[in-house]
């Protein structure tokens, strides 16, 4: 009996330590999938400063 | 199956659906040329990118170094477009768009867009070859440089300099250009030529004898202030795209009308108000036509003519001729919409007329190009800001290599080739005039114009007896110039095959390295692109930009200055030619090239261009304005941007340049004009005899604003100023350097000092006096502009009255024209066939060819052909074809059947070559430097024909066959 | 700020491509890849007219609904980018585009094989802004650089204009009164639906 649930905790211990390898991190992508949902890496919004670049350049195509 | 792209142009199940929103159907040119495919380029290209992706990837981490912004002008040409490059560790990264240049605001056509590519230079000549038993072999620059003077000084004992031909090259920078111009003149021959001969030399003839001056009067920036625009042959959507950019401005917010006149409906008629298609090779008949209403109705304007132009009543006689009904016979314009134009043109004044190659390539363009400014001047529209003879310039520095006279008939600044000029130019280049003598086989032949670029092949082919120089040419030297930009390419394949030596300077090897099946005597010597050295370029409206250096040379490529200095060297001139231009290890300095053809171009006022002052330019951009080229404030307040030719007197004169030429209305001081006197004071007997000076004493009209003269005056003299009592107010300096050039005698063109242009502008002259314009070319085969038909034309009904002329001796060669025209091809040739430009490529588009961003975009050389003739000859859409003309040359293109051009007219892009009549070359290019995209040159059957005063070529308008593949 | 647009003008545009070379230089597209292309209607005819056609980053954008593994987003500024990591190159966003501008590249070249490649409105991808990894898999961030796309801000004519939909139909509407006429704003119905143009 004692082995045996010794061997259990072997085999569970050794199955977490595998399936910790499945974390997003390590794979570079998400692992989970939620439908209509975009799982990607976050992309930054600009700050203050680029928008007000980008708004001074869209003048610039007045001519 | 899910890769739904057809060569990489998915369009999507639903584009087509999106695009009726917009309206109906889409055939759109390049699918359907795109859907022909090309594994070739495909596969290469892939390649290609893999290491210039890499590099940029790897210049994107910041840890790299610093970002340079470099300032260079696009080489592809005459707007001039700012390129801003983004330059890492020397590594060319990117390219930013120019916000602050005037004459591009920022934006470029697909070639400018891709010059990037330069700096990848993958399909480029890497360093020099010759081809030895039928192999390109790779050589050293000195063992190159060695063998190639060797035999060249072969020829010059067993035949005389006039043996070699120097082609050189509208690419070149003005300092390059003018380098080459004076290098041929130190080796003793005026063989050398370039390819403004081809494009627009019969518009500098025709306008140069009309008004002065021979170039675009006014600027693309000027267009904002037309209130209408006509377009003859000229196609800027394609040609010059940015362009359009002032031209859409003129049209959207002045409401200017916009006509185009061409024989294909192009993508600029696309944007026309009104679309007149006329038969190629009629202009001056249409430009009659047009005249015929104004001097009908009494619609011209009388008090400028009156004030300003001389021979009038001469033209009104031919014009007379061309009644609605005429001009519809012969150009085929139907008689009331050539009455809408000349009222549109009437209603709506200043407006602009523009030409391209479409009026300049015909073998009577002279008189083409001297219609249209006639037409301009009875409009009153010529010296006045909207109006002007806006004649587009192709190449990028085509007006700078035009100005520096890389043309067989002329010394730089158009001095001509007379005693007086080969001495004025000694005295700048600080040698004996009998040094430069003793170079030529005789004082004749340095006097006598040499062969144009367009009559090479004759003069390799023309029996030696009916040449007037001692033999026939023997060796050809191409520093940048494509072989396929010319006719008649059966026969230059010929001649290229019986040429002892040919030798390719350039970036690319061109078709000169493959179209002929020699095996030995081609050297191909790898020359930089011009972003990898620095100097001045004239863009079309004469204004000077600075470019800087953007990247080192890459490879073995060495600039055009340093070949042309170690062939110097070889040769044994090098000494006397760099006398005054300090040179580096092998590169002479540019700055001072600069500085010397400061110092001689009085002329047209290239002396005031410093490269300080050009540099300041560049630097300075944004601080002009955007339609009056006018600096407002800032370091260069007043001045034009990029000092536009005229830029009078010495730099420290601080002349602004000249915007618009010939315009009263300002003081010449600060850019005003008024018409060269350049024939003489009165008309010749025959022709009336009348006053040629400027008459009526209207301040701002007849003389411009402060002209203490206050009337017509002849140009400038020693003499002159003496006799108005101005000599005093020469420096000691000034009036020392003028006697010593011929006294009295000496003029506004030869004072090196510069004096008596400071003085006559002090007093408000133009330094080359106040004269009218000239309607009367009394010199020219025609002095009255006339139709003429074709050579090759199929209108034998027209013939008696409009034939052409007899044939004659021309730039030293027997020069066809009746025993051609005689002979009637039209049977069997049963199409007219003209040609053309796309928007991708330039030139002989080897450039372009090699760059995958640009190849992608044209893939297929092809003929557009009209729905119904192409259905009379089981022609259809996307299939093979041959185009035959009545010399028997012939290509091998895809068919593309279309309503663009008219019935029973073709047209072709001239841009292709490595296909030969349906013969394959890739294999022939040396390894790794064969474009990505080859095809046909439509030039190889396209034939005979060249102008009666400059042998342009007769391209626009020829006959041919076109028959199933 | 409003959200980014493009609006190409058919009275100007000239087909002269200006903005597809300028979008393979900026971005070292391989050949065969077009983010960019030039779309002539009634070639050769009266009424021919050209119109500069790339993914106009919808408002309600169907590549996003129809993706399976929903890898395409929208950003704050409204362009549509999406992840090359999760892409698995289906084509199904190639369907239900209307503008057709998902491509698919035949080698590995631009990411890994099969990946969609599409027109970022020069915004980069999920990856950090003007890293090599998103400059590899995307191209180019100018956004983030504070400039606008290149396509655009080359145009030869100023046709193509791109940035904060304001400022653009400001432009645009100005045009349209100084002229006294314009073909509308082509796609705006279809890409922003309910936006004046
Ligand atoms: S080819 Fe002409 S229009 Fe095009 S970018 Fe260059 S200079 Fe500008
Ligand atoms: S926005 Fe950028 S990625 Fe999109 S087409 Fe223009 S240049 Fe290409
Ligand atoms: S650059 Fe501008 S004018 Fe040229 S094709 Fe593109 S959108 Fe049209």
């Amino acid at each position: 009996m004692r082995s045996k649930s010794a061997i259990l905790v072997i085999l569970l211990s050794a199955a977490v330590a595998v399936l910790s390898g499945c974390k997003a991190e390590e794979q570079g992508r998400p692992t989970t999938y939620e439908k209509g949902v975009y799982g990607g890496k976050a992309d930054k919004k600009l700050t203050g400063e680029q928008v007000r670049s980008l708004r001074h350049r869209g003048g610039l195509q007045r001519q | 199956m899910l890769r739904k792209k057809v060569n990489g142009v998915a369009k999507g199940p639903r584009l087509s659906s999106a695009l009726s929103e917009f309206t109906g159907g889409a055939v759109d040119r390049r699918a359907f040329l795109r859907n022909s495919g090309l594994a070739i380029g495909g596969l290469t290209a892939a390649a290609t990118m893999r290491s210039g992706m890499v590099r940029k990837a790897e210049a994107a981490v910041p840890a790299m170094g610093k970002i340079e912004i470099r300032k260079s002008v696009c080489t592809h040409c005459s707007v001039g477009c700012t390129v801003l490059a983004e330059v890492q560790n020397g590594v060319w990264i990117g390219q930013e768009p120019g916000f602050d240049s005037p004459f591009n605001l920022g934006a470029h056509c697909a070639k400018g867009a891709a010059v990037r590519e330069h700096a990848h230079g993958e399909r480029r000549l890497k360093y020099p070859t010759k081809l030895e038993g039928g192999k390109w072999k790779k050589i050293s620059w000195g063992q190159a440089i060695d063998e190639i003077g060797d035999k060249m000084l072969q020829i010059r004992e067993t035949s005389g300099p006039d043996s070699v031909y120097w082609l050189g090259s509208a690419k070149h920078s003005n300092e390059q250009a003018y380098l080459f111009r004076k290098f041929y003149a130190f080796w003793g021959s005026n063989n050398g030529d370039h390819q403004a001969r081809i494009c627009h030399s019969t518009t500098v003839a025709g306008v140069a004898n009309t008004w002065g001056y021979g170039a675009m009067t006014n600027s693309y920036n000027d267009i904002h202030n037309s209130k209408s625009m006509i377009l003859f042959g000229s196609n800027p959507c394609e040609a010059h795209p940015v362009a359009l950019q002032h031209i859409l401005k003129a049209k959207e917010v002045n409401n200017a009308p916009l006509i185009v006149c061409d024989p294909r409906f192009t993508r600029t008629a696309a944007h026309a108000t009104e679309y007149v298609r006329l038969r190629p090779g009629t202009d001056n008949a249409l430009t009659w036509g047009i005249l015929w209403h104004i001097f009908e109705n009494g619609w011209e304007d009388k008090e400028y003519i009156r004030q300003r132009v001389w021979g009038l009543d001469h033209i009104r006689e031919e014009v007379r001729k061309w009644t609605p009904e005429e001009t519809e016979l012969v150009t085929g314009v139907p008689g009331s919409q050539v009455r809408r134009v000349a009222r549109t043109l009437v209603n709506n004044r200043p407006g602009t007329l523009i030409w391209c190659m479409g009026g300049t390539q015909h073998h009577h363009a002279n008189n083409q190009t001297r219609a249209y400014c006639i037409l301009q001047l009875a409009l009153g529209n010529i010296g006045r800001s909207g109006g002007g003879a806006n004649i587009f310039r192709g190449h990028d520095n085509v007006q700078g290599a035009t100005d520096m006279c890389v043309l067989s008939h002329s010394l730089p600044g158009y001095y001509g080739l007379k005693t007086g000029s080969w001495k004025h130019w000694a005295r700048v280049w600080d040698v004996d005039y009998d040094y430069i003598l003793g170079r030529f086989a005789s004082k004749k032949l340095m006097e006598s114009k040499g062969i144009p670029v367009s009559r090479w092949i004759d003069g390799v082919l023309e029996d030696k007896g009916n040449i007037d120089q001692p033999d026939n040419l023997r060796a050809m030297v191409f520093m940048g110039h494509a072989p396929n930009s010319q006719t008649r390419g059966v026969e230059m394949k010929k001649a290229m095959e019986k040429l002892d030596l040919l030798v390719v300077i350039d970036p690319y090897p061109t078709a000169t390295a493959v179209m002929h099946d020699r095996t030995d005597g081609v050297y191909l010597l790898p020359a930089t692109t011009q972003f990898e050295t620095y100097g001045s370029v004239t863009a079309s409206n004469r204004s000077l930009q600075w470019r800087d250096k953007v990247i080192e040379p890459l490879f073995e490529c060495k600039p055009d200055q340093t070949i042309m200095y170690l062939l110097a060297k070889k040769l044994g001139f090098a000494d006397e030619m760099f006398k005054n231009i300090k040179v580096n290890g092998d590169e002479p300095l540019v700055e001072d090239i600069t500085l010397e053809f400061n110092k001689g171009m009085w002329t047209i006022g290239y002396t005031g261009q410093s490269p300080d002052r050009l540099k300041m330019h560049m630097k300075y951009q944004h601080t002009f304005d955007k339609t009056t080229l006018q600096a407002k404030g800032g370091p260069l307040d007043g001045e034009t941007y990029g000092l536009p030719w005229p830029c009078w007197g010495t730099a420290d004169m601080k002349h602004p340049g000249t915007h618009v030429l010939y315009d009263p209305t300002k003081p010449v001081a600060e850019g005003g004009l008024n018409f060269r006197a350049r024939f003489g004071v009165k008309a010749p007997d025959k022709w009336g005899g009348e006053n040629l000076l400027a008459e009526g004493g209207v301040e701002g009209s007849s003389y411009p604003v402060g002209n203490e003269l206050k009337d017509g005056h002849p140009e400038f003299t020693m003499a002159m100023l003496k006799k108005l009592g101005w000599d005093s107010d020469l420096t000691a300096e000034e009036t020392a350097a003028i006697e010593k050039v011929a006294g009295d005698k000496t003029n506004w063109k030869t004072d090196l000092s510069g004096g008596i242009q400071r003085v006559a502008i002090k007093h408000g002259c133009a330094p080359f006096g106040n004269a009218k314009a000239r309607t009367v070319v009394w010199t020219f085969p025609d002095p009255v502009p006339i139709h003429r038909e074709p050579l090759y034309t199929n209108r034998r009904d027209l013939l008696p009255k409009y034939k052409t002329y007899s044939d004659r001796q021309m730039y030293r060669l027997p020069t066809r024209y009746a025993s051609i025209q005689e002979q009637d091809f039209s049977k069997e040739y049963n199409l007219v066939l003209t040609s053309g430009r796309l928007v991708e490529y330039e030139g002989g588009g080897e450039e372009q060819r090699s760059n995958p961003w640009l190849a992608e975009l044209q893939q297929d050389m092809f003929v557009e052909i009209n729905i119904s003739d192409a259905n009379n000859r089981d022609i259809r859409d996307g299939s093979m074809v041959w185009v035959e003309g009545p010399e028997k040359g012939k290509v091998k293109v895809m068919a593309m059947v279309t309503e663009r051009v008219g019935k029973g007219v073709a047209w072709m892009p001239f841009h292709f070559a490595g296909r030969f009549q349906g013969k394959d070359l890739r294999s022939k290019y040396p390894e790794g430097a064969d474009p990505i995209v080859l095809g046909e040159a439509s030039n190889t059957m396209m034939t005979y024909g060249y102008d009666s005063v400059t042998n342009m070529q007769e391209t626009k308008a020829t006959l041919c066959k076109i028959s199933k593949a | 700020m409003a959200r980014m647009k493009f609006l190409c003008d058919a009275e100007r545009c000239i087909e002269c491509n200006a903005c597809v070379t300028a979008c393979k230089n900026e971005h070292e597209v391989p050949w065969g890849i077009n983010r960019r292309r030039v779309v002539t209607i009634n070639d050769g005819k009266p009424g021919e007219r050209s119109i500069s056609v790339a993914c106009m980053h919808c408002s309600d954008a169907p590549c996003i609904a129809v993706c399976p593994v929903d890898c395409i987003y929208n950003t704050e500024e409204g362009v549509v980018l999406h992840s090359k990591d999760l892409c698995i190159g289906c084509g199904y966003c190639f369907y239900a585009c209307p503008f057709g501008a998902p491509q698919f590249p035949a080698v590995g070249n631009f990411g890994s094989r099969g990946k969609m490649d599409k027109c970022t409105f020069c915004a980069g991808g999920p990856d950090v802004d003007n890293s090599a990894e998103e400059y590899r898999k995307y191209g180019r961030n100018r956004l983030a650089e504070g400039k606008l796309p290149l396509c655009a801000e080359m145009c030869a004519t100023k046709a193509l204009l791109a940035g904060d939909g304001d400022v653009v139909s400001d432009i645009y509407r100005e045009r349209v009164v100084s002229r006294g006429f314009g073909s509308g704003a082509w796609g705006w119905g279809r890409a922003y639906p309910g936006a004046p143009s």
